[in-house]
């Protein structure tokens, strides 16, 4: 058998090289937060790490036109540093805050937490009510793949083996949008999600009625998923209790959750019922209208 | 295949030759005999390998060796000043005597260092925050934030 290596490339091309090189036995690692834990643990074997973190490529965070770049090797403290990050995604914000613990965040990146593809994954449901894309690159060629499309199973992705995913792009919410992401965890730091929900909103000219809405949850199924059905509910009605209240019940419908060591199928769905109308209500007070759900 | 690895550890410019899957943890223990960070849980969940690399804090048991390459790592071996004189950190852990066991202490250091030199007048939200990741079985955290938002005020 072969020696384990651990290779760290100083540019993207050389990336791309060693894992046309080292084929299925290489694997990409950034933080290697999951990676990592998941070698201790026996539940990955590979011939080769590659290491993404130091790849200026995957660094930046940046606005081009109407486009917010988030480099996939930003960790998740460098997002929460970032001032367009902050004025523009605080859905996404909340989401970094209560990931891990600073440790974590310092080593963690939101690319990794993507290319995991765990249905807990906190940036997930932001990423999915952003409707944000990933942009993959292999020695061939570069692509996008639309967030929505990305998840295929705990664990997959839409992601070819060879392919690196260099950025998710979020179109800039327009200014009357607001977001808003919870997370229910049996501890407030340093745990997984056993419901989170994200919600964006816009609302109309007067405050009157939510004009469009997207809503994602985690944890409640085998990839973190959009809820259409609550959205639906939304959709052109006035920000109400009553309003909130049925949309908590069609979210409810639409999600598949399971038993585990952190919770029952039957209590995730009944804190999907708690918290959906309060992520609403999150997101609604950002854009100054207060429902009491 | 052990490879070169160059970096500075406590101020002190360091090569060393190490293995593909050394942690920088074993790295600071097993080499270098700096036993003051701890692994606790070994996948990065419990803080007691808390050290700071490049002025950050991180979990040296998840850090390849490798990864420090060209970096600043400080442990809390490096802190005292040469003539032995405690960092204002550690003098207030001692002051509010927050300690008991010890195993988590040099993490919880670690991490208020990082704090500080980030942001030298955390409220106590911020401190917990920066706390979050290290765990303490003892002391019930009262004492721990107690001592850095002490050692918060000295530094002003």
């Amino acid at each position: 058998m072969e020696e384990f290596e651990y290779l760290i490339p100083k540019n993207l091309p050389e990336a791309l090289a060693l894992k046309a090189r080292g084929g299925p036995g290489a694997v990409f690692v950034a933080g290697g937060t999951d990676v990592q834990v998941l070698r201790r643990a026996g539940r990955l074997h590979c011939q080769s790490l590659i290491s993404l973190r130091r790849l200026p490529e995957l660094k930046e965070i940046a606005q081009e036109g109407d486009t917010i770049s988030l480099g996939a090797g930003a960790t998740l403290s460098e997002l929460l540093e970032s001032a367009l990050v902050r004025e523009n995604l605080p859905i996404l914000c909340d989401a970094l805050e209560v990931m891990g613990c600073t440790q974590m965040r310092n080593l963690a990146t939101l690319g990794g937490n993507v290319m995991s593809a765990v249905a807990s994954g906190d940036t997930l449901p932001p990423l999915l009510c952003l409707e944000a894309s990933c942009l993959l690159v292999s020695a061939r060629d570069r692509r996008r793949v639309p967030i929505t499309k990305m998840f295929t199973g705990p664990r997959a992705t839409a992601a070819r083996p060879e392919e690196i995913l260099l950025a998710l792009e979020v179109p800039r919410p327009a200014p009357r949008q607001c977001g808003a992401f919870i997370k229910l965890g049996r501890r407030a730091a340093l745990d997984l999600a056993v419901v989170s929900l994200a919600a964006q909103i816009t609302l109309d000219r007067q405050n009157r009625t939510i004009q469009e809405v997207r809503l994602a949850a985690g944890a409640v199924g085998p990839t973190p998923l959009r809820l259409q059905g609550a959205e639906e509910v939304l959709r052109g009605a006035a920000p109400e209790p009553e309003v909130l209240a049925r949309a908590a019940a069609a979210a409810q419908e639409e999600c598949s959750p399971w038993d585990d060591v952190r919770a029952s199928r039957w209590y995730r769905r009944e804190m999907i019922g708690v918290w959906l109308p309060r992520v609403v209500a999150k997101a609604l007070a950002r854009g100054g209208v207060e429902v009491r759900p | 295949m052990k490879k070169t690895l160059r970096f500075t550890l406590n101020g002190h410019p360091q090569e060393v030759e190490v293995s593909p899957d050394l942690t920088l943890l074993q790295l600071l223990r097993e080499h270098f005999q700096l036993t003051g960070a701890k692994e606790g849980c070994g996948v990065g969940e419990c803080g007691a390998c808390t050290v700071m690399v490049d002025g950050r804090a991180l979990s040296s048991c998840l850090l390849p060796a490798l990864e420090v390459e060209g970096c600043q790592v400080l442990t809390v071996e490096g802190l005292a000043g040469p003539d032995g004189s405690l960092d204002p950190i550690q003098e207030a852990f001692v002051e509010h005597g927050a300690i008991q066991c010890g195993f988590c202490t040099p993490g919880m250091v670690m991490s208020a260092k990082a704090l500080l030199e980030r942001n030298p007048h955390p409220d106590e939200n911020q401190i917990r925050t920066a706390l979050e990741g290290n765990l303490c079985r003892c002391t019930g955290y009262t004492q721990i934030i107690e001592a850095v938002k002490s050692a918060a005020a000295r530094k002003s």
